[in-house]
């Protein structure tokens, strides 16, 4: 590897989280019946028109700001033609001559904490295309519209990435800016955000580039991780073997785990773009920029900074926990009203992870209450309830629970604090397990540990822990 | 410059229409004519003049991002030459 | 045989008079067209009878109940076939859209429904409203009703010979490069394009969007501003559509056009043009004159750049507003299409016509890599150069007088080699390619007894004052309420 340098460029396809189509009033709704958000305009029947959907331009404008463009005051739809059955108009509608953002640039921080920069070329804003079905016999297509002319921005860095890593740390990175603009709900199962690699492979220090190669259909980090890997050693392998590289685009083929050659017309595309008479130009003033200006959110960067100075997180974990703006916000409304919020991000990092990962839930369908969940927290600061009771509540909470102290009451939760009944249960304890305690006496410090799980154990899970060492301690010392 | 029968076929096979092959050579002949005529427009001097696209000052009309009535699907589909309850169906695609 | 001389407005006062029932109308019209349209072959679709005295009934009721306020309440008309009527076939005359029934209505059809007037059916154009003579539909030539051996002009070539052959009032035409006009002048009839955007578009099967835009065609100017009444202002579905002042053109026409200032065209004069037509138009100026206008004989330098620039622009455009017939979702398909890229070429091969393939490769060429520069972007910067002299034009002079074509109109079949196919556009052009309002009208006719249109083109948004200069010709001339009948014609 280190006799080759790895020139790596991203095309990401978002699609905006409007309500309707961009040229039409069609539900954007995902996973809705076939051709069912569909009228005669996104199914390009005759003398149809586009009209332009304004919530577009404002989300477009809001990317380009968040992601450190310079927004163009001049912008048409321009008219890419080409003919494939997923696009009715045999056009697509983009912005080739006058993109709407220019010149961005984004700050990165690596997972080693090194800095590195990325270069945005250019968002440009454009139509989507429908869905082909292949039939379960396989002897015909279906066509499905519902995709067709939803809103997307095409964010195009320049080749400024050299290994997957950077990559990854790139696209993060312009994810969360989109989910904190709420652009975009960025589901890239979904399909809402696509991204497409341009990678190229030149001898080490080289100022010359060498041949690119296209690799589309990534749909997760792990997919892109891994085209990555295998593409880079494609170019190598045929670099160092004499072999040649074709610019081509390559569809990876994620269970393979191999990229291959996208079948390619005997004609090289020919586009023919010209600007879209049906489209009046927009024009974005200075006060539109401003606004857009203002109601900007505070990213995640920002936010992660705050929250090791405002709550005393470590780096760590607030960036983790600034990675989902949605999770994010429970936090930040949760620790306000906790008296530790070092306990709400333990147990948010710890066992809300675990469910959200064990049901497969994304942060958008969490209904924790921030109340119920301080109220939980404090439980446990305050000594109501242990850690091990505290499972269970938590788990209440997670499913949308709001009255905690009634939950602790009615399933007999309430940490026992009593130092008699704890003495009962340690003097128990020890009179049935006299192995035990002549070991521990005999220096086997481990056997320590199970006379205070049996002790636990006989105040079914709710001893306040601190006090049943302390107790049993003493009694052994005795 | 000259239009060609090769030229022809390849603005057919960009608009995605077959021809007969007796119709190329006169269909080169034809656009041949046509752009000499068209050609006169390189008899002026437009340096410096800017593309007009759009007429008048019209501008950034723009549509509120509100739902429309959903459409009848029934409708949608019923001019198509195949198609299901659901769908238009086109001969099968290969990836 | 005719409805009726009657007018569009006089038939629309006699129906809210109660001398005459819709029904009626409606019947007259169905009869005229039994009766003539075997020669004229100017429809392409007729509603079912049934359905028509059904729509017939409801509006008499809604004028009984006055709910009806149009003046052309009840009064029967055609619509162009290029232009969408939810529920009833729509073919372009195109083998393409042979079985087409669109899911929606264009809105001038919606606003004409509105208004009370009774759509009879759809009327026969040049395939994709491309062309100058409506020989090329895939149903059938249309034929002048002045002469059943001569083509009524195109596209519109229907809309002009319905009105002309008194099968119904009035009618609906698209004009992309002339297509009203020239049908309007070799038919006899008023032809009317509206400034771009003043009448929406939506529905109206695109040609070339920048140029496109629908307008009326009618006995007389009376009738254009009373139609343009129920078909202009803005439309929430073409953005293009411009927001217009409220303000009737029909209660504007004064017929006083004393002290305007109107520039005859020199190049109406050229060695192509028409000796008869030549004198008609000189006739014409001094009708003005005599009205109180100014005419003035000026130059227009860039008249021969007019034709290159839009053939360039309206092909490039139409190139790709027609890539969307692939025989996927509506329109033919090729029975023995295989695979997918059979469905593509077979299905656009059979279901184009050669005038549509041969504009569609035309203007793929043009924006073709390597050719765009040389081609499409300097025919937008020659389009410039002609607004500007227009608007120049338009700084001294309130209108430009000029013939709508340098002839009347050819034999059918009459072969035309590609130059003369755009010379018969020649005068009609410049207005779209700069948006500009202008009227065709009768101005007398030639040795052969063939009407001879002249035309008026005015200021961007000035539709209300284009429409009183010809309302002022026709008060003092009566060219226009000649027929067929009494011609050489039908």
């Amino acid at each position: 590897m280190k006799n080759w340098d790895i020139v790596i460029g991203l095309e990401i396809h978002v699609e905006l989280s409007t309500k309707t189509k961009i040229f039409c009033g069609c539900s954007t709704a995902f996973g809705a019946p076939s051709n069912t958000n569909c009228c005669p305009g996104c199914t390009a029947m005759p003398g149809t028109l586009p009209v332009f959907n304004e919530k577009v331009l404002e989300y477009a404008v809001k990317a380009g700001l968040g992601l450190g463009c310079e927004i163009q005051r001049y912008n048409q739809f321009d008219r890419k033609n080409y003919f494939y059955p997923d696009l009715p108009t045999a056009y697509q509608n983009s912005q080739f001559f006058f993109p709407i953002c220019k010149n961005g640039r984004v700050d990165i921080t690596l997972p080693s904490g090194e800095a590195h920069s990325v270069r945005i070329h250019q968002i440009h804003m454009e139509a989507d295309a429908g869905k082909l079905i292949h039939s379960p016999a396989g002897d015909c297509t279906y066509l499905d519209d519902n995709r067709g002319s939803m809103p997307l921005i095409e964010i195009v860095s320049h080749p400024d990435m050299s290994s997957a890593e950077e990559v990854l740390a790139y696209l993060a990175h312009v994810k969360s800016t989109l989910e904190y603009l709420d652009v975009s709900d960025c589901q890239m199962q979904e399909g809402s955000l696509r991204v497409d690699v341009n990678l190229s492979v030149k001898p080490a220090g080289s100022t010359t580039l060498g041949t690119r190669t296209e690799m589309k259909n990534l749909n997760s980090f792990r997919a892109i991780q891994r085209a990555i890997a295998f593409e880079s050693e494609r170019h190598i392998d045929a670099l160092e073997s004499g072999g040649e590289l074709v610019q081509e685009t390559r569809r990876w083929d994620d269970n393979k785990g191999e990229s291959f050659a996208m079948r390619s017309k005997e004609n090289a595309q020919d586009y023919r773009y010209f600007p879209d008479p049906d489209i009046p130009p927009i024009l974005v003033s200075e006060e539109f920029i401003q606004r857009c200006r203002d109601s900007q959110p505070e990213f995640q960067a920002e936010k992660a900074a705050r929250f090791v100075a405002d709550f005393g997180l470590n780096p760590k974990d607030a960036a983790t926990i600034t990675a989902d703006r949605k999770i994010a916000a429970l936090f930040e409304e949760t620790a306000a009203l906790a008296q530790s919020p070092k306990e709400v991000s333990t147990w948010l990092l710890g066992d809300m992870m675990y469910h959200m990962g064990d049901r497969g839930l994304e942060s958008s369908a969490l209904t924790i209450n921030p109340a119920a969940f301080a109220a939980f927290a404090n439980a446990i600061t305050g000594g109501e309830i242990n850690r091990t009771a505290g499972k269970q509540v938590f788990e209440y909470v997670f499913d949308g629970g709001d009255d905690v102290p009634a939950y602790i009451k009615a399933h007999g939760l309430g940490q026992i604090n009593d130092d008699g009944a704890i003495k009962a249960a340690v003097d128990k304890v020890l009179a049935s397990n006299e192995k035990a305690v002549e070991e521990y006496r005999a220096g086997k410090e481990k056997s320590f540990g199970f006379l205070v799980g049996q002790v636990m154990r006989e105040l079914q899970g709710k001893g306040n822990p601190g006090q049943i060492n302390a107790v049993l301690k003493q009694s052994l010392e005795a | 410059m000259r239009i060609t029968d090769e030229m022809v076929q390849s603005l057919a096979e960009l608009s995605q229409i077959e021809l007969s092959a007796d119709w190329r050579g006169s269909l080169a002949e034809e656009i041949g004519q046509t752009l000499a005529y068209i050609n006169v427009l390189h008899n002026l001097n437009t340096d410096g003049t800017e593309p007009l696209v759009y007429l008048g000052t019209i501008s950034n009309v723009m549509r509120p991002d509100v739902l429309a009535e959903p459409f009848d699907r029934a409708l949608l589909l019923q001019n198509a030459p195949q198609h299901t309850e659901e769908a238009f169906v086109v001969p099968k695609i290969v990836g | 045989m005719q409805i009726t001389n009657l007018t569009a407005l006089e038939v629309g006062a006699e129906i809210r008079a109660g001398k005459r029932s819709v029904r009626e109308a409606v019947l007259a019209a169905l009869d005229a067209i039994g009766a003539t349209d075997g020669q004229i072959n100017a429809f392409i679709t007729v509603q079912n009878r049934e359905a028509l005295l059904a729509r017939a009934d409801e509006v008499q009721a809604q004028i009984n109940s006055g709910i009806l306020a149009s003046p052309l309440a009840g009064v029967p008309i055609g619509i162009k076939d290029n232009i969408c009527t939810k529920g009833l076939r729509t073919t372009a005359a195109s083998k393409m859209l042979a079985n087409f029934v669109p899911p929606y209505s264009a809105t001038v059809v919606e606003r004409l429904e509105q208004a009370g007037m009774i759509v009879i059916g759809k009327l026969n154009l040049d395939e994709f409203a491309m062309g100058t003579t409506s020989e090329s539909s895939f149903f059938g030539p249309v034929k002048n009703p002045w002469d059943l051996s001569r083509v009524p002009g195109g596209s519109s070539g229907g809309s002009a010979a319905a009105v002309a052959a008194g099968e119904v009032y009035a009618t609906l035409g698209t004009d992309t490069g002339g297509s009203i006009r020239l049908p309007a002048s070799y038919c006899g009839v008023v032809g009317f394009k509206p400034t771009y955007g003043a009448v929406s578009r939506y529905g109206a099967i695109a040609c070339a969007s920048s140029m496109d835009q629908v307008g009326p065609l009618t006995k007389d100017v009376a009738d254009a501003a009373a139609m343009m009444d129920v078909l202009k202002g803005k439309d929430s579905r073409d953005a293009l559509s411009l927001d217009l002042p409220d303000t009737s053109y029909l209660t504007a026409l004064s017929g006083d056009i004393r002290g305007k200032r109107i520039a005859l065209l020199n190049e109406s004069f050229g060695a192509s043009v028409d000796a008869d037509v030549q004198a008609r138009m000189r006739a014409a100026a001094e009708t003005f004159r005599g009205l109180g206008a100014e005419v003035t004989e000026i130059d227009f330098p860039l008249f021969d750049y007019v034709m290159p620039t839009y053939a360039v622009l309206a092909n490039a455009e139409a190139s790709s507003n027609l890539a969307r017939y692939d025989g996927m979702r509506y329109g033919h398909r090729a029975e023995g299409a295989r695979n997918i890229e059979e469905v593509y070429r077979l299905s656009r091969g059979e279901g184009f016509g050669p005038g549509v393939v041969r504009r569609i490769l035309l203007g793929t060429y043009v924006l073709s890599a390597g050719q765009y520069d040389s081609y499409y972007k300097k025919a937008l910067q020659v389009k410039a150069l002609i607004a500007q002299q227009l608007d120049a034009i338009f700084a001294e002079y309130d209108a430009i007088l000029c013939p709508c074509a340098s002839a009347t109109a050819p034999q059918i079949g009459e072969t035309l080699d590609p130059q003369k196919r755009f010379l018969a556009d020649v005068f009609l052009a410049a207005a779209n390619l700069a948006g500009l309002p202008a009227l065709a009208f009768p101005a007398g006719f030639d040795a052969a007894g063939m009407p001879i249109g002249a035309q008026i083109i005015g200021r961007r948004l000035t539709d209300a004052e284009v429409l009183n200069f010809g309302f002022a010709f026709q008060s003092v001339t009566d060219c226009h309420k000649r027929t067929p009948g009494e011609g050489a014609g039908v």
